[in-house]
Order: structure tokens, then sequence, then C-alpha cells
């Protein structure tokens, strides 16, 4: 099993956003058992999907969820992961995690420590980089912490909402100085910022799949994590 | 390369838990520059950081609804705190905000000073363990305010004012 979560101390990176991309598409073209856990204090993950059933229903339809959903505090996701370490009922965990505002931040940190696979996205913004600079610093301490366990541990970084904007050429530098790799791919797309569910793949749409699917592909190669995505599954 | 992926214990966790939040803190004045500073915030859940007796009472008495107390930055700078935030300094050299810090510590004039603060709201030091429950609930509510609508965020702030029990009172009797 793995764990893997949309983590940074800033908010409004697109933490949520990026859990729903990569959930949907893993759950539905990946044959792996998804569970998210909605971590999030605004409970984002858990409003979307309530509203998504509410729409579906109220077009006399219904919707298929790909991926089962638990919303918790810090303390509880941790008893979650470990029942299903324990019954191993899941084959990918994603946590929504809450941002750090510095006062109750040890029961994220030992969620977090949980985690083999951190996705930090980053917004071109100087006060996103320094933020994800801070946060970087206890990524270390924990890597380390897993490391004398015997656990690998992922981090990487992507760059959310790309504009073309002058502050996108500080990125790179500021990510290779703090110490976190980026990814190749970036997410460029409004579309998918704005109007994503919490079971649509991205991958259906020709456009969709044009924008996701390197990046996809980029993160299942950098986690290590197999998955066939040219084979749609029902489950 | 198989590698091994697996529950880590709970003394890990609580490790991690326990060094994180002290870098995630971590006070470094190399970080410092002019326009960006790193600002120490007391973390609620450290229990060995002593604050003046006099100030915490301070604190206490005054039941500010303002989060941020001038005292604080004098306190901190004593305790030397591991926690802190980054703090973007936009009035970091004028004169009027050093002499609003240093006169914090009257509590005759707490009450005016909060109100000032509330209208001019600078970014200044905030000692988590010293400030109020109403301050925590406030923090905490800033904390989660994302995406909500202006007329959502008031709803929620509003209940956080002094007279909103006089006030709710005098609409219930009136209406």
């Amino acid at each position: 099993m793995r764990v893997i979560c949309a983590s940074t101390m800033k908010g409004g990176a697109g933490k949520t956003a990026t859990t729903c991309w990569i959930a949907n598409v893993l759950a539905k073209h990946s044959g792996q058992k998804v569970l998210v856990i909605d971590a999030d204090n605004q409970k984002s993950i858990t409003d979307l999907r309530q509203e998504d059933k509410e729409i579906a229903e109220s077009g006399g339809g219904g919707v298929t969820f790909d991926w089962d959903l638990k919303t918790a505090t810090p303390e509880e996701a941790q008893a979650i992961i470990e029942e299903a370490y324990e019954n191993e009922s899941y084959d990918l965990i994603f946590i929504d995690m809450p941002r750090m505002t510095g006062l109750e931040d040890d029961a994220i940190i030992a969620l977090l420590a949980m985690c083999d696979s951190f996705i930090i996205p980053i917004k071109p913004a100087r006060a996103d980089a320094l933020a994800t600079g801070h946060f970087m610093a206890t990524m270390a301490e924990l890597k380390k912490i897993r490391q004398d366990e015997g656990y690998p541990t992922y981090v990487y970084a992507f760059h959310n909402f790309f504009r073309n904007i002058k502050e996108n050429t500080y990125l790179p530098e500021f990510a290779e100085e703090i110490g976190i790799q980026l990814f190749q791919s970036k997410i460029k797309l409004k579309k998918i910022f704005e109007n994503y569910n919490t079971y649509t793949s991205l991958l259906e749409s020709q456009e969709g799949r044009d924008e996701f699917l390197p990046f996809i592909k980029e993160f299942l190669e950098k986690y290590e994590i197999e998955a066939d995505l040219n084979t749609p599954t029902t489950k | 390369m198989a590698k091994s992926f697996g529950l880590i214990s709970k003394s890990a966790r609580n490790k991690a838990a326990e060094q994180g939040t002290k870098t995630l803190n971590n006070t470094d004045s190399t970080e410092s520059s002019s326009e960006i500073e790193a600002v120490p915030i007391q973390n609620e859940s450290a229990p060995e950081v002593k604050v003046p007796a006099a100030h915490v009472q301070d604190s206490k008495g005054s039941g500010s609804n303002a989060p941020v107390v001038p005292p604080v930055q004098e306190a901190v700078a004593d305790v030397k705190s591991p926690t802190n935030m980054p703090v973007v300094n936009s009035v970091e050299t004028e004169p009027a905000v050093t002499e609003s810090a240093d006169k914090g510590s009257t509590v005759n004039k707490r009450g005016a000073k909060s109100k000032k603060k509330m209208e001019t709201p600078a970014p200044s030091p905030l000692n988590a363990a010293r400030v109020s429950a109403r301050a925590h609930k406030l923090l905490n509510m800033i904390s989660s305010l994302e995406n909500k609508t202006q007329s959502a965020i008031i709803d929620e702030l509003i209940v956080l004012h002094p007279l909103y029990p006089k006030l709710k009172a005098l609409v219930e009797a009136v209406g």
C-alpha cells in the first residue's frame, strides 16, 4: 500500500485539486483500490463529493465514484491508515492535508510521517515559494526519520497554475536552492482548475488527456507506482 | 528495485511531530532580509516556554478582542521562542511602530492600543501561548476561510464581536 499526500504550508496552492485529479485518474484507469482521506479542515473534497451526488441526482441520474472517501481529523486519519495497513483494504491512499497554521501542527506532521510520497503544488508566486522552503525543512526531518525506520520517501513539487509571467523564471532556481525536484510537466489548463470534480478522470476528454497525461505519467515514474493507464477499469 | 512500504511506528511519528514542529518553526536569522523577516510565534503546545508573569496577567486581563498585543514582541525576544512564521514587514523601520511596541506593556493603554492595531493591520509578532481563547479561535477560523464568500466570512466573524450577544438579544427582543 502506498500513502500519498498533496501537501504544502501554503493555502490555495492546489492541494485539493491535485488530490482529485490524481485519485480520479488512478482509481478509474489503474485498477487499484483507492481511498481519499479528507483531512483538510475546509473539507473541500467532502463538500465536492456531496455536491457531485446532488447534481447527479437532480439530473435524474446517478454517478459512480471510483474511490472511497473518508473525512477525518489528522488524528483520525492516522487510525484509518493503520487499519488500512492491517486489513490490506486499499492499494493507494491519498490524503488531502490541512495547511499548517503553527498552532496544531504536531498531529499534521505525525500524519505526514505516515506518507511515503509527497507531491507539493507550487504556484509561481514568491510567497508560495518561500512557504515551500519552510515546509521543505520539515520534510527533510521526516525523510530522515522514515529512512531510519527503513522506509523510502518520495518528495517532488510541480508547477501549478502555470502562467507566462516573470515569476516563473525564479521558481526552478528556488526549487534547486531548497533541494526540491520539480516535475518537468506543468499544469496550466485553466479549465481543469476550475471544473474538477470527484469522479471524472481527466483522461476521458482529449483536452484533459493532452494536459494531464504527461503529468500523470511523470507522477507514476517518479513515485515508482505501477499503473496501466491505457486500460480503463470498472469496479 | 523493490522498495518496502509499511506502517511507520507510533514512536517515529511522535518523533517526527516533535522535530518537525521545531524545524518548521525554527528561527533562522540568516533567512531575514530587508523585505522578509522571520518573526517568532510561540507554539501553543510548547510547555517549556516561560513568560513573564506580569505579561501573562496583562494579556488575560485585557480581554482584548484583538489577537495582536504589543508586549508579545518583547516577551518573545526574551524567551527566544523556537516558533516562527514568515511575515512580510511592510513598516519595518517606522519609529511609530517601535514606540507602539515599547509602550504596549502599560495596562491602562491596552484598550486604546488594541483598537488602533485593528485599524492598521500591519503584520506583528504573535505569541500563541499568550493570546486569548477568542484570538485562538479567530486564528483557526482565518486559516479556514479561504474559498469562502465575503458574507460567509462575516457571518462567522460577527459572533466574535464583543457586542454580538447584546445585539442578538436586542434583535430577538424587537423581532
